[in-house]
Order: C-alpha cells, then structure tokens, then sequence
C-alpha cells in the first residue's frame, strides 16, 4: 500500500462519534492520534456553528491544538432540522438561512467545503416535487457559496434516512448537472453507494466519465458498513473492500482529501479508543 | 389473555413520529382511518419543525387537526440526539433548546394540549456529572417558569444512559424534580426507559406518586420501542399495574424501530388490535 495513504494530508478523520463528549475532548484526542484535518459535525454539543462568537470561542479552540478543519457536515438526520427538499412552506426559508449563516461563519475556521443532501420530501406526495425543490435550493446555495469560495459537496443516503431525493449515484450525477454549478460537487461515500446496492468501482466510474473528474468529485469519505460508518473490519463490506476503495479512488487520479468516519452507537462512549484503532488500521497498511 | 378492568381505548394517544416519511396530510388521515382522537405532536418531525414554523403554518395545522376531529393532549420535540439539549454544556445551545421549548409551549397553548414533554438533556460525558445536572436543572426552571404563564405542565422523561447522562431511572427524575423546585414538573414511565434502567415498574409508579403524568406503552430489548409481543418486556405486567391504580391518564402507544416507519398505519393497527382486545 503506497505511503500517500496514510499521508497526514490527505487524512481526515471525522468527530461524529465524539457527540457525547467535550470537543476540548474530541481536540485532544485527534491531538494524540497524530490528526491534523478534521471533518467537524457542529450538531454535537461543540457549538453554534450559526454564531460568530461561538464559532471563533471553537476556532480558537481548534488551533491550540493544531487542527484544520477540512470538511462541515452540519445534517444529522434530522437533528438539526436542515432539509432543503421538505414540501413544508418554512423549512425552505429556514433551512437556506441557516446555510447562509453557516457559510457567513465558515470563513472563521477555514474550512471551505460543506458537505449536504439533497433532502428529504414526503414520501406520499410526487418525488418530481421534491427534486425540483431541492435542485432549486442547491442553486440557490451554490451561488452564495461561490461568492465566499466555498465548494458545496452534494452526499447520496443511499440507506434513504436522510434523503429520498438523491440516494444512487445516477441520481447525485443528474443532481449535480442540472445544478450546473462549478462548485457544486459530490462528496462520494463508500457506506452510502453500499447501501444503495451499488459498487464503488461503478459510481467512482459514473462520477469521472464525464471527462471532469476532478471537478466532479470534491472529497470521499470511506469506512466500513453500510451498518453505519464502521470501524474496518466491524461492518458487512470487510477490510479488503475499504482498502480497495481506496486504492480504486489513488488509481483513478483522485488528489482530493478521504475522510475516515465513524458513526455507530457502539462508539458514543469511547471515542477516542475507536479513533485509535482507526489511525492504527490505516497506519498498518504500510 | 389478560383483560384490564379500568383502561380504556379512550386513552390511547399515537404519537406522529413513526410517521416521519410522510406528510402531516397522510398521517391525520391514518389517524382517521384507525379510529385515533388523541395526538402526541414531535416538534422535530418535517410536520412540525418547531424551531422555525410560522404562524400561519401553525394556524394551518390547527385547522387541519379540527377538520379531522383530532386533539392533541401532548407535545414533545426529541431530544435523546445533542440537539436540543436542556443538559448541553455549551451555553448557547442550551439558550436555542430554552427558545424551542418556548415556542414548543407557545404550539401547545394554541393546540389545546395540557402538557409538553421533554428529555433531562445530556452533558459530555468527560464533564463532571453535576455540571449537567444542574445545567438541566437550570434550564428546566426557565423552561417551567414559561409553562406556568400558558397553563401547562412540563413532564421530563428519564432514558437510557444513550440519550441521557441526568437522569436514567425514576429515582434519578424524582431527584431532578426535587432539585428544579416547580410544581408544574411532572414525570410519566415510558415501558422501556423503565425496563432498561432496571426499575420495578410497579414500585417505579408508586414512587412517582402525583407526579405521575403520562405513560409511552412499548415492547423493548429493553430498548427499541416495539410493537408489543416483539420484544421481551413484560409489557401486560406494566399495563397491569397501571390497570389495578385505575390509572385515568393518556396512554401513548408510542413505536419507533426503522422496521416500521415505511408502513406506520400498519405497524400502529396491529398494536392497536393488541390493546383493543385486552381493554374496554
């Protein structure tokens, strides 16, 4: 396995599986793994990612130990109620204005991709709605995005929890070309194209034929599942299959970063012994 | 089969959460359609995004609920994720969580419904206990200070130490109560929370005494909030207890596994059909 993989700057590790602590905690414990880039989920108890003085209080925090911050994931399932394809009348208004405020504030991190999904529309009412709904907001957002240099990173839910609108990767590719914007991007996930019964190998094909590939795909996330974002080797995919993943994504000419995740109960309350075994995992393959 | 002498269908309440995939449309008609009257409302589903509904979006849920004959008794936002969060050891999240249950009291007052519900909130888990205690404690006198001003009781619900490191058990929330001073904060027993926390479901309803305000009906592993008969709890045993009270209060069938939210009215019908043929 080439040393690039665990090229500290290529690593992102993500602190989904640190919700239930401190991020002082979830600092000093990516501090110890030798992380430099994190992906940061702010529905965690951390901060107001919509508030200047918190955002700069964790900003702060964050450079006393060393970290950047390479990708914003602020959906959890609903958690934050941030849904761009709902048919409610308020959840549009709401959930553009809080990713403006969101990306006003982005600029105090440094960080300068925001990770998304389509949404979710009711599942009783015609999904045309809920597309067109959606790819209108994405617009929208892209726009204000590519005027404060930030890349917007379109995710699938191939597992269809967080979004029935784009769950395959035809649908992310259709997504992102009506769109049509040069800083909209995929954000490809490993545990999502499993989930929707897909392979790596075909939506990593899909999302470079068009000759753009790197304007195409704006990171990868890859972790073992589709159980949840698994630890390599706790979920059905096995550790072969992550690997492979990544080897696929170096071979097709893919610069771009790779977030490492773990999202599974089993981890809540001993995060930082998980992202060890996961920096260890990676730290093997040499 | 047990038979209860003093509960009633009547009693019952569904809650819309399971029916988070579909529209507020489909589920008021589902509730049409199983014969339900009483509603639990979830203030984070995409029908009642609390935090940011409108007033004309809340009027127009109130015209829907009285067109199909519906009331709702109670309302409640989840809390068991890091957001919103009574027990947050961030200040500001916790000042957001105080404002969504401001409005959330604001939703109940206009609906008609007599109590709102919430979790004790969870602080980080490297922190000392105490600081989510009293981080909850805190919040929950601002959060009952409000109810009072529209009438309504504030019913905090212990869980399972995943969603929860305040209160876990029916002591735990007595000691909570005792410590938030507010007579208008009650408790209720949720089939699960009780069964994962270790409590006599029995000896857990004495203790709560007055304070005992609501109930979430439920079969568990303990945990999982399943349709009774597909878990290992004793869930006729609990009914039972509350049967011999002659326990009078709502009764919320409340399931949550992702087996069931694709096909809801189902899963709900057949728990239904369950209670129905115990009950008067």
């Amino acid at each position: 396995m080439p040393d690039r993989i665990t090229d500290l700057n290529k690593m992102v590790i993500a602190g989904f599986h640190y919700n239930r602590h401190s991020a002082e905690f979830f600092s000093r414990s990516m501090k110890e793994c030798g992380a430099v880039k994190i992906e940061l989920c702010p529905y965690a108890s951390w901060l107001d990612i919509t508030d200047r003085d918190d955002t700069e209080r964790f900003a702060a925090l964050l450079r006393r130990y060393g970290l950047r911050t390479e990708t914003l994931v602020p959906e959890y399932g609903g958690v934050v109620p941030f849904n761009i394809g709902l048919e409610h009348p308020d959840a549009g208004k709401w959930s553009l204005l809080y990713a403006k405020k969101m990306m006003d504030n982005m600029s105090v991190l440094g960080v300068r991709k925001l990770v998304i999904g389509a949404g979710r529309q009711s599942a009783d009412l015609p999904a045309e709605e809920g597309w067109e709904r959606s790819r209108k907001n994405l617009r929208e957002l892209g726009s204000y995005a590519a005027e404060r240099g930030i890349c917007i990173l379109l995710c699938s839910d191939g597992g269809n929890s967080f979004s029935n609108i784009v769950r395959t990767t035809d649908e992310q590719l259709r997504m992102l070309n009506e769109v049509g914007l040069s800083n909209v991007r995929a954000y490809m996930d490993n545990v999502s194209i499993a989930a929707a019964g897909e392979r790596f190998e075909e939506s990593l094909s899909k999302l470079s034929s068009s000759g753009k590939q790197e304007g195409m795909i704006g990171h990868i996330c890859i972790s073992d599942g589709p159980e949840g974002w698994m630890l390599p080797g706790e979920g059905s995919l096995g550790e072969e299959a992550v690997k492979n993943a990544l080897e696929m994504a170096y071979e097709s000419g893919y610069q771009g970063g790779f977030s490492c995740r773990l999202c599974h109960w089993k981890y809540d309350f001993t995060p930082d012994q998980y992202t060890k075994k996961l920096k260890a995992f990676w730290d093997n393959q040499q | 089969m047990i038979r209860f002498k003093n509960l009633k269908s009547s009693q019952i309440v569904i809650a819309n959460g399971l029916y988070w995939r579909y529209s507020f449309d489909y589920f008021l008609d589902s509730m049409t359609r199983l014969g339900i009257r009483h509603l639990e409302l979830h203030g984070n589903s995409s029908h009642f995004p609390v935090e940011f509904i409108s007033r004309d979006g809340l009027l127009n849920m109130k015209a829907k609920l009285e067109a199909h004959g519906l009331q709702v008794v109670n309302l409640a936002v989840d809390s068991s994720y890091s957001y919103p969060n009574i027990g947050s050891h961030n200040d500001k999240l916790r000042d957001r969580t105080v404002d969504i249950y401001r409005r959330l009291l604001m939703a109940a007052y206009l609906f008609g419904a007599k109590t709102i519900q919430l979790l004790p909130g969870r602080g980080a888990y490297d922190h000392p206990y105490e600081e989510a205690f009293e981080n909850a404690c805190g919040s929950l006198r601002k959060i009952c200070d409000i109810a009072k001003e529209y009438g309504i009781r504030v019913i905090v619900e212990n869980s399972s130490p995943h969603n929860t490191n305040v209160a876990n058990s029916t002591e735990d929330i007595l000691r909570l109560i005792d410590a938030v001073g507010k007579d208008n904060l009650v408790s209720m027993l949720d089939f699960c929370s009780a069964g994962r926390a270790g409590d006599d479901f029995k000896t857990a309803f004495e203790a709560l005494g007055d304070k005992m305000c609501y109930v979430h009906m439920c079969d568990g592993t303990p945990m999982g909030h399943l349709v009774p008969g597909e878990g290992n709890l004793d869930f006729d045993g609990c009914m039972k207890v509350l049967d011999d009270a002659g326990y009078s209060g709502w009764l919320c069938y409340e399931i949550y596994h992702d087996n069931y939210n694709r096909d809801p009215e189902k899963h709900i019908r057949r728990g239904l059909e369950y209670l129905y043929d115990r009950m008067g």
